[in-house]
């Protein structure tokens, strides 16, 4: 573990990256400085930085938007990938679903919201539905282009070796789709937050994006850049998580 | 060095009158036509061709991947392609693809041994030593951990060289298993192909495109014309074996390859001229 560490510190991206941070953050002081941006700097941040993060709301915002993201994420990912599989496999069912997924595909998550506070007994039930809404169709369009994009001479390669169809099911269509669903695991993850965001300021009372509605309200500038700056922080977090899963999964895509 | 027991069949592959009609758009693509070949067991045959010619569809009918729309085509006096029959690819005649297909998300080890497994012929340990036997008698000791993506395109071909011979086919289908590789790659890939053919003598079937592949590899040489594809002409190859590259200069060598380049080069200005007037 430690050994980790060290290489960690002596990788140069590492320094790279928080350098292009530091930068970013560099230039919005200097900004505020000369006066050209009329929102708070990064100093008047820092200062009302720990007035916001001490005490336990600001931390139960996110496990808020985090445990929503992860509820519709992992539905989505569910149902997106039952359904990219069968369409995969039964032509019919297919042609009979796709076209009714396309009509909804469009319709974006947020249009979603006043049938949802209708329909939904509870708000919760009303955001994790929403953030299900912007997981499903990245999610599911990269299942099936995964399937359709492999290589059908790996389908001949096992034919020719003798697979029956269910193991080349099981060890050629779902392997070779994978780098596709996890390339819709990325996008779906990114989309997701922005939805939890938009949907905790209309409805919510807690989170992410309510701490953020809730300092506009409260006239606090310096809150709602904290509480952008945390979404982004979480963001950043869960695609790197999605990004670790990916190379667990697929061990035979890293190069040295 | 014990030779390995021939398969009890053989392998005599016999095509009769073979015909393929592709129909994709309205236009229909007449890929081969009456073309009949008759393979004897063990024989190492090679087809060229100029492109377009339906080398590649005579083979995938051979394998069992694409019906024919006329003629049938025999193993050992068993129908295995035919306007009515079912279809069933297998590993009684395993192909050996251009480009290369080892599964990419499994290990050299998985590649190999998931054949005879589900063939049912050995178990994991059994088909894991075997394979590690042949990938050592092609030089490829260690790589078994390592996926294919980490290799170089002529050990991925050697690979999956070893991975049809694990199957223990009747037949080997070789689809220009050695298109784009380096002179030097081609040249150690050429020999390994032959040493292993040597050891577990089967019927093999190789297109190419490379004449001097085709004259030093095989037993015999078919020529086919070029769309609707049929049978040429065809050149016994009357060098000794084992081939050695010194051959590759000799006369009798040369005097084949001259005859060869004439037959081909005839079909290629007939294609090319056809081509044309497609476009016209």
């Amino acid at each position: 573990m430690r050994v980790r560490a060290w290489r960690l510190a002596a990788n140069p991206s590492l320094w790279q990256g928080l350098a292009g941070i530091a930068g970013f953050f560099a230039v919005w002081a200097l900004a505020r400085r000369i006066g050209w941006l009329i929102l708070p700097g990064p100093a008047e941040v820092a200062a009302a930085l720990p007035r916001m993060v001490s005490g336990p709301a600001y931390w139960l915002s996110w496990l808020g938007s985090s445990q929503r993201v992860l509820a519709g994420f992992a539905i989505a990912a569910v149902l997106a990938l039952a359904l990219g599989l069968g369409m995969g496999i039964s032509r019919k069912f297919r042609l009979t679903t796709f076209p009714v997924l396309e009509l909804l595909r469009p319709i974006p998550p947020l249009a979603w919201l006043p049938l949802s506070i209708l329909f939904w007994p509870t708000s919760e039930a009303t955001m994790i539905f929403l953030t299900f809404m912007g997981a499903f169709f990245p999610i599911f369009i990269s299942v099936l282009a995964g399937i359709d994009r492999v290589d059908p001479r790996y389908i001949e390669a096992a034919l020719s070796l003798g697979s029956s169809r269910r193991a080349i099911f099981q060890r050629i269509l779902l392997p070779g789709a994978l780098p596709y669903v996890f390339t819709g695991f990325a996008v779906a993850i990114g989309i997701t937050w922005e939805v939890v965001i938009a949907a905790e300021m209309a409805s919510a009372t807690n989170g992410l994006g309510y701490l953020t509605w809730n300092a506009y309200v409260n006239h606090s500038l310096p809150g709602i850049i904290i509480g952008m700056l945390s979404i982004g922080f979480a963001g950043m977090a869960s695609s790197a998580i999605v990004i670790w899963l990916g190379r667990r999964a697929m061990p035979w895509q890293n190069r040295m | 060095m014990a030779r390995a027991t021939i398969s009890p069949q053989g392998g005599h592959l016999y095509a009769r009158d073979v015909g393929k009609v592709y129909s994709p758009y309205d236009e229909p693509v007449v890929a081969l036509e009456s073309c009949s070949i008759d393979i004897p067991p063990l024989q190492f045959c090679a087809l060229v061709g100029p492109s377009g010619c339906g080398k590649t569809t005579l083979l995938n009918a051979i394998a069992g991947f694409d019906a024919l729309t006329s003629g049938e085509i025999m193993l050992d006096g068993r129908l295995i392609n035919s306007t009515r029959g079912h279809l069933k690819p297998g590993p009684d005649r395993v192909v050996v693809f251009q480009n290369g297909a080892l599964f990419p998300w499994a290990t050299v080890r998985e590649n190999l041994v998931r054949g005879p497994i589900v063939q049912g012929r050995m178990t994991y340990r059994e088909a894991d030593a075997q394979s590690r036997t042949l990938l050592a008698r092609v030089g490829l000791t260690g790589v078994e951990s390592a996926y294919p993506g980490a290799l170089s395109s002529g050990m991925r071909r050697r690979v999956e060289i070893v991975r049809a011979l694990l199957c223990d086919p009747t037949v080997i289908l070789l689809d220009e298993p050695f298109r784009g590789l380096d002179t030097v790659s081609k040249a150690t890939t050429h020999q390994c192909l032959l040493d292993l053919w040597q050891i577990a003598p089967k019927t093999l079937v190789l297109i190419t495109h490379d004449l001097d592949e085709a004259l030093f590899l095989a037993d015999r040489v078919v020529v086919m014309t070029t769309r609707p594809g049929q049978v040429k002409v065809e050149f016994p190859v009357d060098l000794p074996r084992p081939r050695l590259p010194s051959m590759l200069t000799s006369r009798v060598f040369l005097s084949l390859k001259a005859q060869l380049i004439d037959a081909v080069h005839e079909e290629a200005v007939k294609a090319f001229v056809a081509g044309e007037r497609e476009l016209a």
